[in-house]
């Protein structure tokens, strides 16, 4: 990988190992001046272990950690250019506001006439200028969040790191708290790296997004790229919902790969031949809102028959399990206008695509059919 | 009887007042009998006094409905404590302010005149002001001690005892199953002049040193200040320890962490954010030492000698020995006075309440 002059973080070949336990497997990625870059994964994927190699409270077992372009693989965090917000925000309980800002300048010896006038700048940013001189406890778990950043970002660190900085908030103030924290990154500039489990959170800030599984990076790419070409099923499962169909490719006509799916029937999916072989094992991905209910037949070659077992109205959109012939379930995602079919609980139903929306995965999942990230997994580790 | 069925609301819409009441004549009356201010058939009518005040609220209680239980509960759970103190503390201290300030005709005479007999209190500071500020030395040198030893030992064990936290902590108890006065006279065995201790200080030739430095007397290690020093840091040693342990351990790792992050050396780190954040426990384990270790006189007694006499050993000797009453009440009204005193200016300096 090369190191580019605008690059702030480069983590070289990383790994962790704690025992025989690999925590973090060959890490080897960049992270550019000015970029929001996330940290996606479950819990346990490596991504916190990860960012606390940056930060400097955990020490590489191989590899280099860069910052500046100069090697801080035992640099130890007090003397590292970036900057942590903790999950819990670790604000000093005793101290205040202000006070918690200035410790960073003030560790630094900084001239305490520049840190005032620096921290109240940096507090007239996060918008909490009126509360200098309260105490943590008086203020809210949002108003918490921003002083975090504030005390950070005072320092004008090379890259912010953040583990997991919306988790313990409540669900509209991390909506909120989203695109405060991509105005604040836009006025001040500096890299953020964060780390979530959260992949919506992940979708909505980042620039690019790196998601790690099991200790391994699976896919890095900006969120558009990891959505619609997911480099593997993991990242196809995690990522959104995802319809993950199993089956062989039977022949390549073209561009165009067709692959004879388990379920029975024989799909066309266009320019996706040339990355798998005839004969390969491969999944096809299916995202849910692309695919259209319809109670007329198809005869496109890019159509499913099944049976409609669920029909949950969302607003918006309603929500529609199709099971086909051989049981798999299809989540299918329709615009809830007149233009959906009248289509009752229990009668047939044909559900097609657009030729650009399927791609091709290889191997086979564990559960054919619909996958989303599951629900009981991100909670339990909330 | 509309009359009375009125009046009865009103007593139970007010059972709040009823009860305050009811409590404060109660207290009153415990206090009037446990100092014996009153006697022959006063003493009946207070005592009437008070089963009638009892067995009235109590009264109230079952018959004036669920409001006026409601009202009177708060009184109900006071009450027991209260009386407690009445009986067990407030008397007491009024009996030693009294006993204090009267003169009996002769040592073995039983009976008191109180004639506010202020000599007592002159007695008391001309005769026994050394003691009073031995023991104040003592404590607070006992304090520091503890505070030093006490301090690194509940960091380690907060903060490095990962799963042997308990197990730690219970090491430190431990040994205070065993009753005080043993282990105090443990230590005589231990300091005595062919004991261990000294023969190995001898042998390595820190005798010498230790005697410079006046931690030693003439050879001897045991009836020396430092024996009564050392002592009273051994025994008060887990009430410094333990609140000082239960501030450490409620520090989130994370904000040591964060001092890391925003450039803090670990010096400054545990300056800035452990120490303040560790004070209340040092400031609670300072009074749970301190004034204790200022009224002891068991150390005194089995480790030092008559040049290093508390005023506990005074008061004691006053008390149980001279039959002196009335001085020794004076000395233990003053050592309280002066605990107090000292405990106010300490709480005014150091209050915690700025702390979160």
């Amino acid at each position: 990988m090369g190191e580019l002059e605008s690059d702030v973080i480069v983590l070289d070949h990383v790994s962790k190992r704690y025992g025989d336990f690999v925590a973090v497997h060959d890490a080897n990625f960049s992270i550019a001046t000015g970029e929001f870059f996330a940290m996606l994964g479950p819990s346990g994927c490596g991504k916190t272990t990860t960012l606390k190699m940056i930060a400097g409270f955990e020490q590489p077992t191989a590899g280099r950690v860069m910052l500046d372009g100069i090697d801080v693989s035992d640099v130890p965090p007090y003397k590292r250019n970036v900057n942590t917000v903790f999950q819990q925000y670790a604000l000093f309980p005793h101290m205040s506001v202000f006070d918690n800002v200035a410790f960073g300048p003030r560790s630094k010896k900084v001239d305490e006439s520049k840190i005032k006038t620096s921290v109240m700048e940096m507090l007239e940013i996060v918008r909490l200028s009126d509360f200098a001189q309260r105490k943590p406890s008086q203020l809210s778990g949002g108003q918490q969040q921003r002083v975090a950043l504030a005390r950070a970002l005072v320092n004008y660190p090379s890259a912010l790191l953040l583990d997991e900085p919306l988790a313990a908030l409540d669900l509209k103030l991390r909506e909120a708290m989203q695109i405060e924290l991509k105005r604040i990154q836009r006025e001040v500039g500096i890299s953020f790296i964060f780390v979530t489990h959260d992949q919506g959170e992940a979708l909505t800030m980042s620039d690019r997004i790196a998601v790690m599984s099991q200790g391994h990076v699976e896919q890095i790419g900006s969120p558009q790229e990891i959505y619609r070409s997911p480099a593997s099923l993991f990242v196809a499962g995690f990522i959104g919902s995802a319809n993950l169909l199993p089956g062989t490719v039977q022949s390549h006509d073209g561009a165009d790969a067709v692959v004879a799916l388990k379920a029975g029937s024989t799909i066309r999916v266009v320019g996706q031949s040339s990355a798998h072989a005839v004969g390969a094992h491969v999944s096809v991905m299916l995202r849910p809102e692309r695919l259209r209910p319809s109670d007329q037949a198809d005869a496109s070659g890019q159509s499913l028959h099944g049976t409609l077992t669920d029909l949950v109205f969302q607003g918006a959109t309603a929500r529609m399990i199709v099971r086909l012939a051989d049981g798999t379930e299809l989540t299918c995602l329709a615009d809830s206008s007149a233009r959906m079919p009248q289509i009752a609980v229990g009668a047939n139903i044909n559900v097609s695509w657009e030729a650009d929306c399927g791609y091709v995965l290889a191997g086979w999942p564990e559960k054919a059919g619909s996958n989303t990230t599951d629900i009981d997994h991100i909670e339990s580790t909330l | 009887m509309t009359a009375m069925v009125v009046r009865q609301n009103r007593i139970a819409r007010n059972a709040d007042r009823v009860g305050l009441g009811a409590m404060i004549v109660a207290s009153i009356c415990l206090v009037v009998l446990g100092t014996r201010l009153v006697s022959g058939p006063m003493v009946s009518v207070i005592v009437l006094t008070l089963i009638l005040d009892l067995v009235g609220v109590l009264v109230l209680a079952t018959r004036g409905g669920p409001e006026a239980r409601r009202l009177l509960a708060p009184y109900g759970l006071l009450k027991p404590g209260m009386l407690w103190l009445a009986l067990f503390f407030l008397a007491p201290v009024w009996s030693l302010i009294r006993i204090s300030l009267s003169t009996k005709e002769s040592r073995f005479s039983v009976n008191y005149d109180f004639n506010w007999a202020f000599q007592n209190y002159t007695k008391a500071f001309s005769d026994f002001g050394s003691q009073f500020q031995r023991a104040f030395l003592y404590a607070a040198i006992a304090t520091v001690l503890t505070i030093a030893i006490g301090y690194p030992l509940a960091y380690v064990i907060a903060f490095r005892g990962g799963k042997y936290k308990n197990i730690l902590l219970g090491l430190v108890v431990i040994p205070f199953f065993t009753s005080y006065l043993i282990r105090t006279i443990a230590w005589s065995t231990i300091l005595a002049d062919r004991g261990f201790v000294v023969r190995a200080m001898n042998a390595v030739g820190l005798g010498n040193v230790f005697e410079w430095l006046n931690i030693m007397e003439n050879g001897k290690l045991l009836n020396t200040p430092t024996a009564v020093i050392g002592g009273l840091t051994y025994n008060f040693l887990p009430f410094m320890l333990l609140p000082i342990y239960v501030s450490l351990e409620k520090i989130d790792v994370n904000l040591v962490n964060a001092a890391g992050d925003l450039y803090s050396s670990a010096t400054r780190a545990f300056r800035k954010v452990v120490l303040p954040l560790s004070i209340p426990g040092v400031f609670a384990g300072t009074l749970l030492t301190f004034i204790p270790a200022a009224g002891d006189f068991v150390n005194a007694q089995f480790l030092g000698n008559p040049n290093t006499t508390m005023i506990g050993n005074s008061i004691q000797d006053q008390f149980l020995k001279q039959n002196n009453y009335p001085v020794a009440s004076a000395m233990a009204a003053v050592l309280m006075v002066s605990i107090a005193t000292l405990v106010l200016m300490y709480t005014r300096i150091f209050g915690t309440e700025d702390l979160a």
